[in-house]
């Protein structure tokens, strides 16, 4: 292999943007339009863009929606071919652009996996070898030879994540790739990334997570309409693309004046965030894809789980999630903002991922502050954090606590929530919490992380005085894995058992039928909140 | 954290600026797993959940055939022997054509979900759409050999010219997917214009009817028509060498005269195709 992996000279794309007049009427009204004056525009995608890539090397792309970043990922990745200018690649390249490209909706996941294979390079004999690893890492071995149009987008986005880093390219593009996977899986990702890293192979991403580009790259390029504004070590460009972004907007502002959608807490208590029209990824749920099936594609009897979505088929022994399909299907996200079924009811919340750092202020905005709470709070509660998302969640709590008390399985996430929160942030899990006093212990994702969730739930409780609140944040995975890793019925048993004795638990969970059950309780003036 | 196994390395990848033709096909050829893929998909998406699938590539057409054979046999059978026969052999050269020719319109158009998102060379998507025409037109062929003792007819030594005939039809339907696939990507309308000229054409070419007996002007068109010497291919060997009348100058062998349309026919509508297609590959994307 060369030197230099890719190597790009003065770039320049172009773009028609009336290309799309096809019809007699739109060549008119472009006629009238060119008469007055606006004529036919090309719009410049990417302006003179130099870039050269080494092996090994790590790149940041960052700069404003529509600065041209995912215009330049796919000039490399070989979709637009080169108008002006020169492009030489000199090794194999696997681009994660667009969820699921290259998917064929009604294949399955094993079918898909050969087709990507195919897609990328690789015989289909070598993509069979691969194919049990792929599925076992994306979590996805139980729904093996289901068609993936019945996947969730998360679990699209984990098989085509899996299945672009299992090609050990040369050169991984990854756009945002972080951005729609559970906290579970993110974590995963993340140590896979490294993984990668470690075998010199280069990299070019595209995010809005400034800090996932400052952790995982070396070099940095700020694109600002279409041309390079920036470039050098990540630190610095970070610092200077992030000094030219205005503040972002304050919780409780006023949309319209933002003109971006900033999340408000509503007088009824739920949160509604706009998604961005241009991502995919912004999903919202719906309360109609929650219908709950009775019967297994097979026909046969369901037997279903107490709190969990998962049900196992009596005749087949498939698992079946009961509560987010229409279908006997996975689950079906309506992605239509407009449809009636995605109104949010009252008491309900519906949170975008990529509004997370958001989200989180707002959802322990609601936590702390609520009057029904059934458990009173000292006025500043120490306040302990386990499992995945440390860095906001801490940066989150902060004002509300006291004293501030954070574990991290991941040693290298530990660091970075120390850093950004510079609350205590100690690697380990939640044993580390014994004896610290606590009053509230915030649990995200953590009880699918350990082998005994019904014991750690238990000893958590412990780690909490008699006053102390725990709040569970997805205890009950949205995870085809989960049923079969820990016994769901009693951790479900045990839950119940908490929330009516004493109260003490509180749930954040995008599970439907897990909220049926806490909505069923006592709880009908609380705010039910689902993070997705 | 299991470890990334070691993987082999890969034979191709997205690539900048132009290549040969020959690098094309090899290119085309290295991707062969997808050109499978796609057109095994079309194959079958049609067919996805109905009780006979793939069964129904054959029986539309011979159902069609079937009814036209019996009505237009009926008025117009009287001066053509085995009517039947005649127009089957007729209706199974001209259905490949104007399939190719209507899937043809939208097999980059449709492909865009692929073009958009990931590198493939641009020739797979016309290349796909023949081969789903070659299996159909496959399937059809053999179900009507199958029938034909029904109809009358007996294996022949003619047959042998068959095989022939079916490379130089698809090599004139590659052309024709080439050509009209670049040409939709930019002018839309061509998808419903051809099914209006399709249904000119089929009446302008000597399938229900036969041009001896008919004569005058549609005579005249019927030997402009590259078509009816296609037809002349198929209908030889499995029409004409059984039925006979006195005056026809037909025999079960293929003419010299159609050879030669055939063939020119076929090469240059294939390289106009290619030419167009391979000026164009790079440029529809920006269209779509």
């Amino acid at each position: 292999m060369s030197d230099v992996l890719l190597d790009i000279t003065g770039l320049t794309l172009e773009f028609d943007i009336y290309g799309r007049d096809k019809s007699l009427g739109q060549r008119l009204a472009s006629l009238l339009r060119r008469s007055s004056g606006t004529g036919n525009r090309r719009f410049k995608a990417l302006d003179d863009v130099n870039l050269t890539v080494r092996p090994g090397e790590r790149i940041a792309i960052m700069g404003h929606n529509g600065a041209g970043k995912t215009t330049l990922l796919r000039v490399i990745a070989g979709i637009y071919q080169v108008q002006t200018g020169r492009v030489t690649l000199g090794g194999s390249i696997a681009p994660l652009i667009e969820l699921g490209a290259g998917f064929n909706q009604s294949l399955s996941a094993k079918q898909n996996i050969i087709l990507n294979g195919a897609m990328f390079g690789y015989t289909r004999k070598q993509m069979i070898e691969k194919t049990g690893d792929i599925l076992e890492f994306a979590g996805l071995t139980e729904f093996a030879d289901v068609p993936i149009k019945n996947y969730s987008t998360g679990m699209r986005r984990r098989l085509a994540f899996t299945i672009a880093t299992d090609m050990r390219p040369d050169l991984l593009i990854i756009d945002e790739i972080f951005a729609g996977g559970d906290l579970q899986f993110v974590g995963r990702a993340r140590a896979r990334m490294m993984d990668l890293m470690g075998k010199a192979n280069a990299l070019i991403m595209v995010s809005h997570q400034l800090e996932l580009l400052t952790q995982f790259c070396d070099r940095g390029i700020w694109l600002d309409h279409a041309r390079i504004r920036e470039e050098g070590p990540v630190g610095e460009v970070v610092a200077a693309y992030r000094a030219s972004v205005p503040q972002a907007p304050v919780l409780g502002d006023d949309e319209e004046q933002n003109g971006e959608a900033a999340p408000a807490l509503r007088q009824d208590k739920s949160i509604v965030v706009q998604a961005d029209p241009d991502d995919p990824l912004a999903i919202r749920l719906a309360p109609d894809c929650w219908e709950r099936v009775q019967r297994c594609h097979c026909k046969g009897r369901l037997i279903p789980g107490l709190l969990t979505p998962w049900s196992v088929c009596r005749r087949c022994r498939t698992w079946v999630n009961t509560n987010r399909a229409k279908d006997w299907v996975i689950g079906r996200i309506a992605q239509d903002e407009n449809h009636p079924a995605c109104v949010t009811p009252p008491g309900f919340a519906r949170l975008d991922v990529e509004e997370r750092k958001l989200d989180m202020h707002s959802l322990i905005d609601a936590m702390f502050h609520d009057a029904h709470a059934l458990t009173p709070l000292p006025d500043r509660p120490s306040v302990a954090h386990v499992g995945c998302g440390a860095g906001e969640l801490l940066e989150a709590l902060q004002p509300h606590a006291g004293e501030l008390l954070g574990t991290e399985l991941d040693p290298v996430l530990a660091a970075t929530a120390h850093a950004r929160s510079g609350a205590n942030v100690m690697h380990g899990g939640h044993e580390q919490l014994h004896g610290a006093g606590l009053d509230v212990i915030f649990c995200v994702d953590y009880l699918g992380a350990v082998h005994d969730p019904v014991g750690t739930l238990t000893s958590l409780k412990k780690s909490l005085r008699d006053a102390g609140r725990l709040i569970l944040v997805e205890p009950i995975f949205d995870d085809p894995q989960a049923p079969l890793r820990y016994p769901a019925q009693r951790l479900s048993k045990l839950l119940y058992t908490y929330i009516f004795s004493r109260g003490a638990i509180q749930t954040l969970s995008h599970v439907a039928g897990f909220i049926d059950v806490l909505e069923a309780g006592t709880w009908n003036d609380w705010p039910i909140l689902i993070l997705k | 954290m299991t470890e990334l196994a070691a993987a082999p390395q890969r034979r191709f990848g997205p690539h900048q600026g132009a290549i040969t033709v020959v690098q094309e096909f090899q290119e085309v050829w290295s991707y062969r797993g997808v050109l499978w893929n796609i057109a095994w998909t079309q194959i079958h998406a049609g067919y996805r959940g109905s009780f006979l699938g793939i069964l129904w590539t054959v029986l539309i057409p011979l159902s069609m055939m079937g009814i036209y054979a019996f009505v237009f046999g009926s008025i117009l059978g009287r001066d053509i022997p085995n009517f039947a026969l005649f127009i089957i052999t007729g209706m199974v050269s001209f259905g490949v054509f104007q399939s190719s020719c209507t899937t043809g319109c939208r097999s980059l158009t449709t492909a865009e979900i692929y073009l958009r998102r990931v590198y493939l060379p641009k020739l797979i998507f016309p290349s796909a759409t023949l081969i789903v025409q070659a299996v159909n037109f496959a399937c059809t062929l053999a179900a009507v050999l199958l029938l034909m003792p029904l109809l009358g007819a007996r294996p022949s030594i003619h047959w042998i010219v068959l095989p022939v005939g079916i490379v130089l039809l698809l090599l004139f339907c590659y052309g024709v997917i080439m050509l009209v696939a670049t040409i939709n990507v930019y002018i839309r309308d061509l998808e419903h214009a051809t099914t209006a000229l399709l249904r000119m054409w089929y009446f302008l070419t000597p399938i229900i009817y036969s041009s001896e007996h008919v004569g005058g002007k549609v005579e005249i068109v019927n030997n402009l028509n590259p078509l009816t010497y296609y037809l002349d291919l198929f209908r030889s060997p499995m029409y004409y060498n059984i039925a006979r009348t006195d005056n026809w100058p037909h025999s079960g062998w293929p003419d010299g005269q159609t050879w030669l349309i055939t063939i020119t026919c076929s090469v240059v509508v294939f390289l106009v195709g290619l030419i167009v297609f391979r000026l164009f590959e790079n440029k529809v994307i920006y269209a779509m």
